[in-house]
């Protein structure tokens, strides 16, 4: 299943924010979008779910045009992965999950002794299930970060968007997210479009980089080919050496700063 | 009783023990008031109506248990259920644990619609056509002003905030209806109205409020689930598969024709839409499949209580609307203090 994005423009009113981006995810694969702040990787985000309306282009799923798709049809394919905020509410953690289920219920019912087991069983696939019946308002934010994502597993879609799944999450917790979105993509063959601030996390865990600069300039490809020390420099402003650690058969590229002005 | 909140056991017998607690308190309730009729005869007279009996009773007691008290009690049981259901719904829709039935304005709108129709002299039943004319109108002027302001932004703050100004200029406009009501008929007619009392109610004012407050109580328990979801902010129930526009319009529409109902048989009843479902989340938890029927429960048996003490407590009637803010108040901080849960539980 592939999920496409034609020459998409987007924005709020007359202010266009993306103009022009295409790019496509498969299932099984991840793509990570890159760019700084203000960019407008959450209005692309929010065109792609169906909360703001394209100002041109088309958004395909599996060459079908979603723009006419009913909130529902689209939840049960996309699922849809926010930073972590606080409900109002003290929800139990296996509540806030069996939330993920409300595409595959009519609107007038509640959800049934199966949806609960999916929601458990999401839990599971993401190793939170001593997490089960404690407040969702009560646990750590990284903690919180993980509900979110087996809320939406317990969605059953084919792809996740997810809007910077690391972000105020300690060092830790950053990688065991990251680990999980990996897990998923290659043991449940889900498709995920993430986006994060850290070049890194592209290298560690994406099959695709997209990479938005001023000017809406877009390039999109590995992340070899698409996070450059001219990139960087370019787009942050910021000295930065990449480099390969480990094997030659497994090596995983990361970038450092050097410092060059203050020693 | 609050600490087992966490067991689904416990949460299925306060789900069994509500409406038993519920069916005594209405039964009880017949025996309360100034001329005395014993809970067996309560039981006869009722039976009566069903079954052939010897007809010990007198027909002044019959005239009271069905003219008089029956009606006042599912009148007692019906606002208490429309205020208390439609604040919970609202709180959860508007994810804001601070919102009460009247935020759109339905309660301003629904006083102004009865002062008037006082003013102009009209007779009781005008005056609860005003009512629930004028509550209904204030939360239309809120629903089409926010929806058109929101077009891209956040809708349920910009309703909130509309609620409350359209809700002040409809205040705005009793103070001077008031202002210009003769001091010494008009006034207090109006003054008292506003206070809030079920002193007057009869069977077909009863018949008349409880189709459109059954019909929302249904609409509501219908759309619960939804109202989870919804409590996670709008664009996340969008990404989850929910029809926001349309649970929103649905909740609206059953909420404001509830307590336009309620508002135009009761006056205005405060603390009950905001309190009771918090007395809710506090006995069984946030989750609305659960909580709403309990919060209508808790909301029927609450202001039937109250009730019964505006009639019992001085030989004259206290108005029901200070009574339920007068208990309910210092009883709602208590459970707060009293409470160890973080959070609005």
């Amino acid at each position: 299943m592939q999920l496409e994005a034609k020459n998409v423009s987007c924005g709020y009113d007359t202010r266009t924010v993306i103009s022009n981006i295409s790019l496509a995810v498969n299932c099984g694969e991840s793509l990570c979008i890159l760019g700084p702040n203000g960019i407008g990787k959450t209005t692309f985000f929010k065109a792609i779910l169906g909360f703001i309306k394209l100002q041109s282009g088309q958004i395909f799923l599996d060459n079908e045009d979603i723009s006419n798709w009913s909130r529902r049809n689209l939840a049960m394919k996309v699922g849809y992965v926010p930073q972590a905020h606080n409900p109002p509410f003290p929800f139990k953690v296996i509540e806030v999950v069996t939330m993920g289920r409300t595409a595959h219920l009519s609107f007038f019912s509640s959800p049934s002794r199966k949806d609960r087991e999916i929601a458990e069983k999401a839990l599971q696939t993401l190793e939170i299930t001593h997490l089960k019946d404690r407040v969702y308002t009560q646990i750590s934010g990284g903690e919180r970060q993980l509900v979110l994502i087996a809320r939406a597993l317990a969605q059953q879609p084919a792809f996740l968007i997810m809007d910077e799944p690391t972000a105020n999450l300690d060092f830790g917790n950053q990688i065991k997210v990251l680990n999980q979105i990996k897990k998923l993509v290659k043991e449940e063959n889900l498709g995920v479009i993430m986006t994060t601030h850290f070049p890194n996390h592209a290298f560690y865990c994406a099959s695709k980089v997209a990479v938005i600069e001023k000017g809406n300039v877009f390039r999109i490809g590995t992340a070899e080919e698409v996070i450059t020390e001219d990139y960087l420099k370019t787009v942050y402003g910021v000295d930065v050496q990449i480099i390969s650690v480990g094997k030659k058969s497994d090596s995983l590229r990361v970038c450092v700063p050097v410092s060059a002005n203050c020693g | 009783m609050l600490k087992d909140v966490s067991l689904p056991r416990g949460v299925a017998i306060k789900l069994l023990l509500l409406p038993v607690l519920l069916v005594v308190v209405f039964f009880a309730s017949f025996v309360i008031g100034s001329y005395p009729i014993s809970i067996e005869t309560v039981l006869a007279i009722i039976a009566g109506k069903f079954v052939s009996l010897p007809h010990y009773w007198t027909s002044d007691m019959e005239t009271v248990v069905f003219k008089i008290r029956l009606p006042r009690i599912i009148a007692a049981l019906l606002v208490g259920a429309a205020l208390a259901t439609s604040g919970a719904a609202y709180q959860g829709m508007f994810k804001n644990p601070m919102v009460s039935p009247g935020i759109l304005g339905v309660s301003a709108g629904a006083s102004l619609g009865a002062a008037l129709a006082i003013l102009l002299s009209y007779n009781i039943v005008g005056i609860q056509i005003g009512a629930f004319a004028g509550g209904m109108l204030a939360v239309t002027i809120t629903y089409f002003i926010s929806v058109w302001l929101s077009r891209n932004g956040d809708t349920m703050l910009v309703m909130i905030l509309t609620g409350i100004i359209v809700g002040m200029l409809f205040s705005s406009f009793l103070s001077l209806i008031k202002y210009s009501a003769d001091p010494y008929t008009k006034l207090p007619a109006i003054t008292y109205w506003l206070m809030g009392s079920l002193a007057s109610i009869n069977i077909n004012d009863v018949k008349v409020a409880s189709i459109p407050i059954v019909l929302g109580l249904a609409v509501l328990m219908l759309v619960r689930w939804n109202l989870n979801v919804m409590s996670f902010g709008e664009d996340e129930a969008k990404a989850l598969g929910v029809n926001t526009g349309r649970v929103r319009l649905l909740v609206i529409v059953s909420a404001t024709m509830m307590t336009a109902s309620a508002v135009a048989i009761s006056g205005m009843i405060g603390l009950v839409g905001l309190i009771v479902p918090h007395l809710a989340r506090l006995l069984v938890g946030p989750d609305y499949k659960v909580m709403l029927p309990v919060a209508m429960f808790i909301g029927a048996l609450f202001l039937l209580l109250v009730d019964n003490l505006a009639r019992t407590l001085y030989a004259v009637e206290i108005p029901l609307g200070i009574l339920t803010s007068l208990i309910g108040a210092p009883f709602f901080l208590y459970l707060l203090v009293n409470t160890k849960k973080k959070g609005w539980a």
